[in-house]
């Protein structure tokens, strides 16, 4: 039997039980990690010969309690831990409070007294099952570096005191925000990288889409849950289509019979039985009125500004305002949307995507010169290479139209 | 486990407020405090007095210097500390967030344990 690939595919999916479950008896992280990685070791060691046991998340988790009684045994200090733990191991449950206890983890992963950036390395690390060296790589950041957070936020957590518990209720829905707001980081991380040259790191949004469906699994009933999944789901149907080789391709250009229907029913379906509106549902709305328009021109623009007025009414931030903005160009008219971009120049002045928008829109109302100053400063702006491509072949083609323009006055709209 | 809560306020905008309004003040903090004594879990603590009554002794190659103010000048500074036993941060931050004055910053931080 090859046991390896096997193996590894059991192991992603039940490390985090795995670790959630043994961090919550031992009370040391680092100590649950080694616990899980020996408990792995025997498991190449065993399986090959003997075959896979029935249950090899159970045999997994035993495994691991039998090695930490044994580990705590030896030093006095554990005596206690150790007897806790030998009465738990002839009581393996391995599905229904394991799965409790990945939640637990998921929050104290994502708990307020953790950075942001050790949250998101944590998170990866503890319950996504990924080394510190697939963490930097998903992220840029040197493998050093994710070492430091991955420690100093389990340091933090010990000293701390930073319990192995789900929030109180009177908490809970603001630790939810927090860990929907760290899942959809990945998310986003991965869906459009912020640096570095590959335009996307599919991996690391789905991971984040994993995460999510994994919460989505421990609460069902959740709103925003569904909403947020529901989104990525969206995000992910039409992946395949967002790029051309390397190069970006604008959602008006994107081939829609490549986009993955199933999925986008899918969403659709998940969003159906939500009736509060919070922010993950407006935008998960939004990302389905483009997913189920037939075509570009078809887009439901009026239905969108609709929707980001209502989101703006919740969250507002400048980016919101600019994506709202953008529809109001495409329902009503450019300068309706240059009208609403004006408001936005102090805030947004060093945000590329903000004179990336404005240049198009400029563009679209002749006025050329305006438009290759904002695209040009997108251009300065832009931390990826496939925006930064994009961004010198619109210019490229507006300086085109400009000549074209000064030969023939009488043509100011472009075909497309 | 033990944490010590330190209440950070704006120097200036605290002295400038009368002696009324900083008894009425302390009042509420009393009793705060007094509630969470009550329980038994307050080992120390107190209001400070401002910082321009600080006094810093550093050493420099192993030589005492003495100097006026606190260890570093900044408008927030140290107006109090509480020992407070809890069971875990979640329950500290509980805590800090019923702390009477929203002027304060209540910073928490473990006690080390040996």
């Amino acid at each position: 039997m090859d046991a390896a690939p096997t193996l590894d595919r059991i192991f992603r999916a039940e490390a985090a039980r795995l670790t959630a479950s043994l961090v919550a008896i031992v009370r040391d992280w680092d100590l649950a990690e080694e616990l899980v990685q020996d408990a792995m070791v025997v498991a190449l060691e065993t399986w090959p010969r003997a075959g896979l046991p029935d249950n090899p998340a159970a045999w997994l988790l035993t495994t691991a309690r039998r090695r930490a009684i044994d580990r705590l045994r030896r030093d006095n200090v554990g005596r206690a831990k150790a007897a806790e733990l030998a009465r738990l191991v002839d009581d393996i449950e391995p599905t229904a409070h394991v799965t409790d206890e990945r939640l637990r983890l998921l929050f104290v992963c994502c708990h307020p007294a953790l950075r942001p950036e050790s949250q998101i390395a944590l998170t990866l690390k503890a319950v996504a099952g990924l080394t510190a060296a697939e963490i930097s790589r998903a992220l840029l950041v040197p493998e050093a570096t994710i070492a430091q957070r991955l420690v100093r936020a389990k340091k933090k957590i010990r000293e701390a005191g930073i319990p192995f518990r789900l929030p109180a209720a009177d908490e809970l829905a603001a630790r939810l925000d927090q860990v929907l707001a760290v899942v959809y980081l990945i998310f986003n991380e991965g869906y459009l990288t912020s640096r570095g040259d590959a335009p996307q790191r599919p991996d690391l949004a789905s991971e984040a889409e994993w995460l999510g469906s994994m919460l989505l699994e421990l609460l069902p009933d959740e709103p925003e849950v569904r909403s947020l999944v529901a989104l990525m789901r969206l995000h992910l149907a039409r992946a395949s289509s967002r790029f051309d080789g390397e190069e970006i391709v604008l959602l008006e250009d994107q081939d829609r019979a490549a986009w993955d229907r199933d999925a986008i029913a899918g969403a659709v379906e998940l969003l159906t039985s939500v009736t509060r509106s919070g922010p993950y549902h407006l935008q998960a709305r939004i990302a389905a009125a483009h997913a189920t328009a037939p075509s570009f021109h078809a887009t439901p623009w009026g239905d969108i500004v609709n929707l980001y007025d209502e989101l703006y009414l919740r969250s507002p931030t400048p980016v919101v305002a600019l994506n709202r903005a953008i529809a109001i160009a495409y329902d009503e008219n450019v300068e309706q949307g240059l009208r609403a971009l004006e408001p936005l120049d102090d805030a947004l002045a060093s945000y590329g995507p903000y004179h990336a928008a404005r240049g198009e829109l400029l563009r679209r109302a002749g006025r050329i010169d305006e438009a290759i100053d904002a695209s040009s400063r997108a251009l300065e702006l832009a931390t990826n290479a496939a925006e930064r491509r994009l961004l010198e072949r619109r210019i490229e083609e507006t300086r085109r139209e400009h000549g074209h323009l000064g030969n023939d006055r009488g043509r100011t709209s472009r075909a497309r | 486990m033990r944490y010590m809560f330190s209440f950070a306020r704006d120097d200036a905008a605290w002295e400038s407020l009368s002696d009324e309004e900083k008894d009425s003040r302390r009042a509420k903090v009393g009793a705060w405090i007094m509630e969470q004594a009550a329980q038994g879990r307050v080992h120390g603590g107190g209001e400070l007095t401002g910082a321009a009554t600080a006094t810093t002794v550093r050493f420099e190659r192993t030589k005492p210097i003495v100097m006026d103010g606190p260890f570093i000048e900044s408008r927030e500074i140290l107006a109090g500390f509480a020992l407070i036993d809890a069971d875990d941060l979640d329950a500290a931050i509980a805590l800090a967030k019923s702390f009477p004055l929203d002027d304060h910053a209540v910073e928490i931080r473990p006690m080390l344990q040996m």
